[in-house]
């Protein structure tokens, strides 16, 4: 019985985080795209200081 | 008038992407662009490109994903006991989940990387702030010493990514301490300021007669806007004409900006001049017809025998 238990959730986890993969690589953002982010975030820094 | 200092620059690493720049040490979590060994904040020799952390915790999350797999898996062969099929089972379906999420998490680790680069702006932007600041004062500390080169250097590192005005003015600000020469690892557009800035207009002179190559669309964006402004400085008429000089070397350019050719075609350089006659000579149609009418006119008036 435990050994099903045991199997099940080895089987359920690597289907999760599989499709979880999957998934976010649609969402995953562009090196350009974090560049601006990243720049976007230092400009703002730079206007909320005294 | 300061004197100028003959300096060596090292060339500037430009990365394809700003971020690639920035260091994160492993220690306490400071940021930094300066690529040096020991972390500026706890001198620790742990600091490594950003974007080798968020490989490396891309890289740890998935091997933790793989040890959960391992680890019941292995569970469910030890309480297989003696039944065969179901040891089988057991091993087989451990296996094959095993290399099933291995080679998925393979092909998505490029994607996975550029995820947690994206978490660590997200979560960690004001200790880029902060370590950017700290940079910075580290800068002023190495120009009180009286290092100039290496300010500059620090400075040119820094601006990269933060791209504010006081820093683009203390680099330009140096530069023109500095005796400038063409083999040198100059740059231009990076240091545009918003406002006028009349050492950046004298930079901008001085790149225009060494580096005509660096001056481009954003420059002579910069100078129609500011034209007034550079006329008003003492040697802003010379500045003018060596940004006009260096327009003349695309046709793009010329299209672009005939009113600045316009009004100093009958100041340029012979060499120039025709260069600017022959685009013009060749499609007078594409160009102004104002620009084209005060070519003839300045070529028949000063080069026509």
């Amino acid at each position: 019985m435990v050994t099903y238990v045991c199997i099940g959730i080895v089987f359920l986890f690597t289907g999760i985080r599989i499709a979880l993969y999957y998934i976010r690589d649609r969402r995953t953002p562009e090196p350009r795209d974090l560049e601006h982010s990243l720049l976007s975030v230092l400009r703002q820094g730079k206007r909320e200081a005294p | 008038m300061t004197t100028r200092e003959a300096v060596l620059l090292k060339p500037f690493e430009r990365p394809e992407y700003a971020y690639q720049k920035l260091s994160r040490c492993r220690g306490c979590g400071a940021y930094t662009v300066l690529r040096e060994e020991e972390c500026p904040a706890c001198h620790k020799r742990k600091l490594i490109p950003i974007e080798e952390e968020a490989a490396a915790r891309a890289r740890q999350s998935m091997w933790f994903e793989r040890l959960v797999v391992l680890v019941f898996g292995a569970a469910a062969v030890y309480f297989a006991g003696e039944d065969v099929p179901l040891l089988a089972l057991a091993l087989g379906g451990g296996i094959l989940s095993l290399v099933l999420l291995w080679r998925v998490q393979l092909r998505m680790l490029p994607g996975q990387r550029l995820r947690r680069l994206a978490q660590l702006f997200e979560r960690e932007g004001d200790r880029v702030i902060h370590g950017l600041m700290e940079d910075r004062e580290d800068a002023i500390a190495v120009f009180r010493s009286g290092d100039k080169p290496r300010t500059y250097e620090m400075l040119r590192e820094i601006g990269y990514l933060m791209r504010t005005d006081p820093i683009k003015m203390e680099q330009v600000l140096l530069l023109q301490t500095f005796i400038l020469r063409k083999d040198m690892d100059l740059m231009l557009e990076p240091l545009l300021m918003d406002q006028f800035n009349v050492d950046l207009a004298g930079y901008i002179g001085e790149i225009a007669r060494l580096r005509k190559d660096l001056i481009k669309e954003k420059t002579l964006r910069y100078v129609m806007v500011h034209e007034a402004q550079f006329r008003r400085m003492e040697d802003g008429e010379e500045i003018l004409t060596l940004v006009a000089a260096a327009a003349v070397r695309r046709a793009r350019y010329v299209k672009l900006y005939p009113h600045l050719l316009m009004r100093y075609a009958h100041r340029l350089p012979r060499d120039r001049f025709m260069r600017l006659y022959r685009t013009i000579a060749e499609r007078p149609a594409a160009y102004l017809d104002e620009l084209v009418a005060e070519t003839y006119r300045v070529y028949k008036e000063k080069y026509q025998s």
